[in-house]
């Protein structure tokens, strides 16, 4: 390690630096991606270290992140005693860490898996060490408990496990740097509050550096990067100096230029150890991770044009978090300890004042025992500097006094700890003073073995037994069904029914889509919901592109919606329109946020928002009404269709010249008037060729013009480079216009490519008339999480614009002749037509319907029909799960409920989303026809016997599989620790930077999914368990997949998720262990 | 000794025999339990039947009865309760002979409850200087006590305002009462702070009128500085005993400051005083339950009660609203009887600050104390039992008989 006085004298190496960005990454690993709230991804939260088993990946994510990976045990027993935990599955769970041994205690013989199973159900009965003589106080039979304590104390093993004052120090001595940083270990054990000014002044920092146009006034300088940015401004900001820092402005004036060079001077002063810097940079990186995850999202996005314009990264982030915690461990530091702030002096303070430190920690933590203060000089615990070297001298006798007194509370412990367990097997302490002691010895010595804190895992792989034996079970009718289909050898002759429609795999399809089927001659499919075309979508009158489609793709293709051909004026009138109300709103925005306009404005307008506020809030349904009405009478209607089509180069060319054209012809006739308009086509041609730079200026063929326009070679040369600079026609701007038009839409070939993949891997088998192809978006009001409800498949975006794009491509006749050519003939009656249901309303609302031909009109009505029923079905039955929704089973309006639902802006829960999912079927629909899956399902629609050789089922293990496996690890993370990986609650939520949200006016950005997503009140609503992927394919064909790709052999041999198999031969489910071992489940149910 | 007072003295007599015989007499826990409750019943239906005739004697020994019977309606069959138990009726038996006896009689039973009080400190507190101290103060007390019965009306005077001074406890003569507060446990702590209230509020009643503008005047100064030390003690208090004892020594200071102001002592004093000591008492009697069930009384160390035990968070959040409101109930009930004229000359900036003192370091101390106890995270390895029925209905007649006193009576 390089020496400080090294680095500040002799600048850094490269190799130094390049050494320490690659450590900053590695530490940057624990932290998952945040991305914008705008665009809402589900993700996990452990996303970095999924390269580890889940049980593993949840311990280093609690050391870093504070998390916890499990359900309270309580809880797991509440779903014990409701049954949805199986006795069978808490064995079978337990056989795995269960040993071939029994104790004898009293007149019973305890097997260790009697033994596990009690204190899994039961609990250990442990408790705190201070709080144990007072509940054994209370206990009955005194004289019996007092016998049985003083048995267990005399035990020779709980003897040397004794507890010393100097376990402190030891302990610390190993976490530091490890689990805490100085700063955290400043608060933790001194009592200071470094790591709340840190966060404080980073948060403060940060957030106006990343914001996206939210604050008013935008912060000065960010183009400097954030380093740079902070260098320079921090030097006028006196919170440093009223945070004690003194030589405060030199101090950061002196920093290094270069971030890297800070952070390296930075740990020499704190003086970490170089093997401990990845972990000491994950520690920080963790404490405000949420922060973290974003600016590492951000950083990786080379073309978002925040990050181009004010550039951020891990480095450059901690840079300045270690100037702040540097100086102000050492000011801590100095004041409690009057030691230098360094990792070595606290080091070699744990060291030296070990006894002295333990009585401070027992003091801090636990309280002394009160034989121990009242000999004890109290005024030490308040004084500054602490008095901890006074302390160390303590006299011995009252050292060994406090051995004693926490040796004998640990007796009343497992005094406790033994008497529970006694009592899970219906023994009393009596029955355990008969005992021998060297069997009480090994008893305890099994306690300690399974500790509360590892009941997790064995709950949770209950929990999941007990589920997929019982959820395998309601498939049997089905597969009956299935068997019989197959049996046949003679498929029956598919009738065409009266529409098919086209979902996502949205758990919140299911209801919708099996309403549909009720309702009467509708089939559905479940397909990823960016139906497989991954585009850049560009709105009319949008400025901003958005992907869609999951995050895991990267989109080549735009398209953009325009207007239709007829709606030229239309269309003009639309972007005066917007133009209009864009002046409007930035000019009201401005008369906010001014710091003098405010008075007047709330004197003169204040009135007007009134009425939104009291509309809103008294009659939401009626205001919105009025509102939509009033829009209608101001809005413009516009006819829009999508750029499918890719244009050709030469087309592309054209139009680019074409414009070009145009452009010279105006300024001619600007500058020459009719002189100019009778320049000829050629001679104009010329002119662009010439700015082009296509043909030279001192051509003699340039004379007719020259002659026809009375200009000299010089006016000429003039008239060239005004076309070049003022509008832009050159080669140049050529160029970037054709790489625009050529990168927007799909050629025909794949166009159909599309096309087909999407019929095949839905496994048609005949065309209705109409097909829907159903996206879907949510509608609520003032909720910053709105696009978590929206398709996560679409990157949190509503996934219309694939519909539609994915229906123009579908109904062109070019497509359906390629795809013939290919064995795939849709009929010429079959219509593809787009839609999009909205998940929080039920209302499917159909695009594009001037593309429909006449003679469709009678299936058009029907379905609307059908689809307006299914959303009243289903919004009822979603109602009835909805906890604030009373009288869900009278007769109401289902649509008009979910309706109010959608605009009231106090609805901290529109829908549920997806919580509550459990699985993710890949299979014939006939396999989940007609079962009430209660929207608990991802379904894709699949058929295995026209996937061969399997490569539709790779596409969907590899992408909607992942997806579904990112939102079900963020719900599971967001229920068990709704702190550390979920946002806490909505209702004290703050948006901030137009990033994210945070609480109040300063915390972490909140990472994962509010409380109200994912409990009903104090209850988890989901019930968080890994995926269950189930998959109807052969189970060579499934292992093989898996062993294709890393990323699934990743997720299943870590155990992030569950991959079931119903075999197409035995038609029984199969667990995935490994490629060759099958786990059959429920042999004998189906 | 007429019918009344020898009515008087067998009242007090019957629960002071009994709490001695229960250190011989060796019943089953229960029996002792329900005797008690049953004497306490039948003393409460005694003194209706005796005609007590002066009202605030009556009240304060309503006000000791009840809250007897609350504390005995919280003892279990513990050693330290078995202790407790037996205290307890020694402890009503005095003050009730204290209240309701006459002269030398009352005196004598002072000197008991004194002499109690200093044994049980010294029984269970290390001698310190401190202790040495308060050993002090009780043997001034017990022959100022004595002495004045005998002596004429200015040592009468000067033996009931320290007395008074002593049991209304101020800056610096608050030892003996936190030392007793300290050193008793459980149940015994709340029952003493009513008690020695009551005892004070007695005190100060046979004196009140006899105080000279001088003494007045001194003890108004002494009642603001007694206010500002007993708030910043509190705040710095860890432990739950001490810190209610502070709590009570900064706003017992009140009725001594606000004695100059309001002229009618009986009306509004002893009302506030008794209000003070339920809430007080209350707040100690919650403290109890949760030593008695995690051995803890350190603030800090045992945090979201509230969540774990709703009871006992709501019973804690409303004596603690009601303490925040102490100060100005003094204020609603004195300005009934406050003459104008009399107004006119009070030192309002002294009164003020006393006022400022209490009410604002109290709103600090006590919002402190609850977050401390009542909210924050709740610990894992505790488990949490809420209030039991008992300890539940001994909080709310605490809660009702402070208010009743100081709103309504």
């Amino acid at each position: 390690m390089s020496t400080l006085d090294e680095i500040k004298t002799n600048a850094p190496s490269e190799s130094q630096r390049t050494e320490l960005r690659s450590f900053v990454n590695l530490a940057g690993e624990p932290v998952s991606h945040f991305w914008p709230m705008k665009t809402f991804i589900h993700h996990n939260p452990l996303h970095g270290l999924e390269r580890l088993h889940f049980e593993k990946a949840i311990e280093e994510a609690e050391r870093f992140l504070g998390g916890k990976g499990f359900l309270p045990n309580d809880e797991y027993r509440k779903y014990f005693k409701q049954g949805r935990i199986t006795e069978d599955a808490i064995i079978d769970a337990l056989k795995e860490i269960s040993k071939d041994a029994s104790i004898s205690i009293g007149e019973k013989n305890i097997s260790h898996l009697e033994f596990l199973k009690a204190v899994l159900v039961d609990g250990v009965g442990e408790m705190a060490l201070d709080v144990a003589p007072a509940v054994l106080k209370s206990s009955k039979n005194p004289s019996e408990i007092k016998d049985l304590v003083k048995g267990i104390q005399d035990l020779t093993k709980s003897k040397k496990r004794k507890e010393s004052l100097q376990d402190y120090s030891n302990r610390e001595k190993g976490e530091l740097g490890v689990k805490y940083t100085l700063a955290q270990w400043c608060d933790k054990s001194l009592g200071t509050d470094v790591n709340h000014q840190l966060n404080s002044e980073v948060i403060k920092w940060v957030s106006g550096f990343l914001d996206e146009g939210h604050g008013p006034w935008e912060m000065p300088s960010r183009e400097k990067t954030f380093y740079g940015n902070w260098k320079e401004l921090a030097q006028e900001d006196a919170s440093g100096s009223l945070l004690g820092i003194s030589d405060w402005k030199n101090k950061i004036g002196n920093l290094p230029d270069r971030p890297e060079d800070a952070i390296l001077e930075c740990m020499s002063e704190l003086s970490i150890p170089k093997e401990l810097w990845i972990d000491y940079f994950s520690l920080h990186f963790s404490d405000l991770a949420g922060w973290t995850g974003f600016l590492k999202w951000r950083s990786e996005q080379v073309n978002y044009e925040w990050q181009t314009a004010y550039p951020i990264d891990l480095i450059k982030y901690i840079a300045v978090r270690l100037f702040y915690e540097k100086e102000l461990v050492n000011i801590a530091c100095r004041t409690r300890l009057d030691i230098p702030g360094t990792y070595t002096s606290i080091q070699a303070y744990l060291n030296n004042f070990s006894v002295g430190y333990g009585i401070y920690k027992d003091h801090q933590t636990r309280g002394l025992p009160e034989e121990i203060e009242d000999n004890t000089d109290m005024s030490i615990f308040a004084q500054e500097p602490l008095r901890i070297k006074e302390l160390d001298q303590t006299d011995p006798g009252l050292i060994s006094k406090w051995e004693q007194i926490r040796g004998k509370q640990k007796s009343h412990v497992q005094t406790l700890v033994v008497l529970h367990i006694a009592e899970s097997f219906n023994m009393r302490a009596k029955d355990l003073l008969k005992s021998d002691p060297g069997q009480l010895e090994t008893l305890l010595e099994w306690v300690e073995e399974f500790p509360e804190p590892e009941h997790g895992p064995v709950w949770l792989k209950a929990l999941e037994s007990s589920f997929i034996k019982d959820f395998v079970k309601i498939f049997s009718g089905n597969i009956e069904k299935l068997k019989k289909i197959d049996a046949s050898k003679e498929q029956p002759a598919e009738s065409r029914p009266l529409s098919q429609s086209i979902f996502c795999i949205d758990v919140r399809s299911e209801g919708f889509r099996r309403h549909l089927e009720e309702v009467g001659g509708n089939e559905t499919f479940g397909f990823a919901g960016f139906f497989g075309i991954p585009i850049c979508y560009q709105q009319f009158s949008s400025e901003h592109q958005t992907d869609q489609c999951p995050v895991l793709l990267k989109p080549n293709h735009v398209i953009k919606e325009i207007p239709r051909a007829y709606q030229a004026n239309a269309a003009k009138e639309f972007l005066d329109g917007q133009q209009l109300a864009k002046t409007g709103h930035t000019l009201l925005h401005d008369l906010k946020e001014n710091v003098v306009t405010p008075y007047v404005m709330v004197e003169a307008i204040g009135w007007f928002f009134g009425f939104r506020l009291f509309g809103q809030t008294l009659q939401p349904k009626f205001f919105k009404k009025a509102l939509s009405w009033m829009k209608e009478r101001i809005d413009i209607p516009l006819s829009t269709t999508l750029t499918v089509d890719k244009i050709q180069r030469e087309e592309a060319y054209e139009m680019v010249a074409s414009k070009h054209r145009e452009t010279i012809y105006r300024l001619l006739i600007q500058q020459y008037g009719p002189l100019g308009a009778s320049v000829s086509h050629e001679q104009v041609e010329r002119l662009r060729k010439l700015a082009m730079s296509q043909i030279e200026v001192d051509s003699p063929e340039n004379q007719e013009l020259n002659q026809l326009l009375q200009w000299t070679d010089q006016d000429l040369e003039q008239f060239i480079n005004l076309l070049q600079k003022e509008f832009d026609v050159s080669e140049r701007n050529a160029d970037r216009q054709m790489q625009k038009i050529t990168q927007t839409g799909f050629t025909v070939d794949e166009q159909a490519h599309y096309v087909e993949t999407a019929i095949r891997i839905l496994g048609f088998k005949t065309f209705a008339r109409l097909i829907l192809l159903s996206a879907h978006g949510s509608t609520s009001d003032n909720n910053p999480y709105e696009s978590a409800l929206d398709c996560g498949a679409c990157g949190g975006n509503h996934g219309i614009s694939n519909a539609r794009a994915l229906a123009l491509m579908a109904n062109k006749p070019e497509v359906r002749q390629l795809l013939a050519t290919k064995g795939l003939k849709i009929p010429e009656d079959t219509h593809f037509l787009p839609g999009q249901h909205d998940t929080t309303t039920d209302e499917v609302e159909l695009f594009d319907l001037e593309n429909v031909p006449a003679t469709h009109r009678k299936d058009l009505i029907r379905l609307q029909r059908d689809l307006r029923e299914a959303g009243e079905k289903n919004s009822r039955e979603r109602l009835a799960r909805m906890p604030d929704e009373t009288n869900a089973n009278g007769v109401y309006s289902a649509l008009d409920r979910t309706k109010n639902r959608s605009i009231d802006w106090s609805q901290v829960r529109p829908e549920w989303g997806l919580s509550g999912h459990t699985a993710f079927i890949a299979g014939r629909r006939t396999l989940t026809q007609g079962l009430n899956l209660e929207g608990r399902t991802f379904l894709h629609s699949y058929d295995y016997s026209k996937d061969p050789e399997g490569k539709y089922l790779e596409i969907i293990m590899t992408a909607p599989m992942i997806v579904g496996q990112w939102i079900n690890m963020e719900h599971y993370f967001s229920t068990v620790d709704t702190k550390a990986y979920g946002a806490g609650s909505k209702a004290y939520h703050n948006v901030v930077s137009n990033v994210g949200v945070m609480f109040g006016t300063q915390s972490d950005l909140c990472v994962g999914l509010p409380i109200q997503t994912v409990f009903d009140g104090e209850k988890p609503y989901h019930v968080p368990m890994r995926l269950f992927v189930i998959i109807e394919a052969p189970l060579k064909m499934i292992a093989e997949i898996i062993s294709r790709h890393n990323i699934l052999q990743c997720l299943t041999g870590n155990q992030w998720l569950h991959i079931v198999a119903l075999d197409p031969e035995t038609m029984e489910f199969f667990l995935f262990q490994s490629p060759d071992n099958w786990q059959p489940i429920n042999k004998n149910s189906c | 000794m007429d019918n009344q007072s020898f009515l008087a003295t067998i009242i007090a007599l019957i629960p002071l025999a009994l709490g001695i015989s229960w250190n011989f007499v060796r019943l089953p826990f229960s029996n002792i339990k329900i005797i008690n409750s049953a004497v306490i019943l039948v003393a409460g239906v005694l003194l209706i039947l005796s005609g007590e005739s002066e009202p605030v004697t009556r009240f304060l020994a309503t006000v000791v009865l009840l809250s007897a019977f609350s504390v005995m309606l919280c003892l279990e069959e513990t050693q330290q309760d078995s202790d407790n138990i037996s205290s307890s009726m020694v402890i009503l038996g005095l003050t009730l002979g204290i209240l309701l006896s006459q002269e030398f009689v009352s005196k004598l039973f002072l000197c008991g409850a004194l002499g109690y009080a200093a044994f049980s400190l010294i029984k269970e507190k290390k001698r310190s200087f401190r202790t040495t101290l308060i050993i002090i103060h009780f043997i001034i007390a017990f022959t100022l006590s004595l002495i004045s019965s005998l002596g004429n009306e200015s040592l009468q005077i000067i033996s009931g305002l320290f007395l008074a001074i002593t049991f209304i406890p101020l800056v610096p003569f608050h030892l003996p009462f936190v030392g007793i507060i300290e050193s008793n446990k459980g149940t015994l702590s709340s029952f003493w702070i009513v008690v020695w209230l009551a005892i004070g509020l007695a005190q100060l009643n046979s004196i009140h009128s006899s105080l000279s503008g001088e003494i007045l005047y001194f003890i108004g100064w002494l009642s603001l500085i007694s206010a500002i030390y007993a708030s910043l003690a509190a705040l710095g208090q860890l432990k739950s005993n001490l810190f209610v004892a502070a709590a009570t020594v900064a706003h017992a200071s009140l009725i001594w400051g606000l004695i100059n102001v309001f002229p009618n002592f009986p009306k509004w004093g002893v009302a506030f005083g008794a209000a003070l000591a339920f809430v007080l008492g209350g707040i100690s009697l919650a403290f109890s339950f949760v030593r008695q069930r995690y051995g803890w009384q350190t603030l800090g160390k045992l945090p979201g009660l509230a969540s774990k035990m709703p009871k006992f968070g709501t019973a804690m959040a409303l004596l603690v609203s009601f303490a925040l409101f102490l100060p100005m109930v003094p204020l609603f009930t004195g300005l009934i009887t406050m003459p104008t004229i009399e107004t006119a000359n009070i030192e309002f900036t002294k009164l003020f600050i006393i006022f400022l003192a209490v009410w604002l370091g109290g709103g600090w101390f006590l919002l402190k104390m609850l977050h401390q106890t009542a909210f924050g995270t709740p610990r894992n390895d505790v488990p949490y039992s809420d209030l039991r029925l008992n300890e539940y209905v001994a909080l709310t007649a605490f809660l009702l008989g402070a208010g009743y006193s100081g709103l309504l009576y």
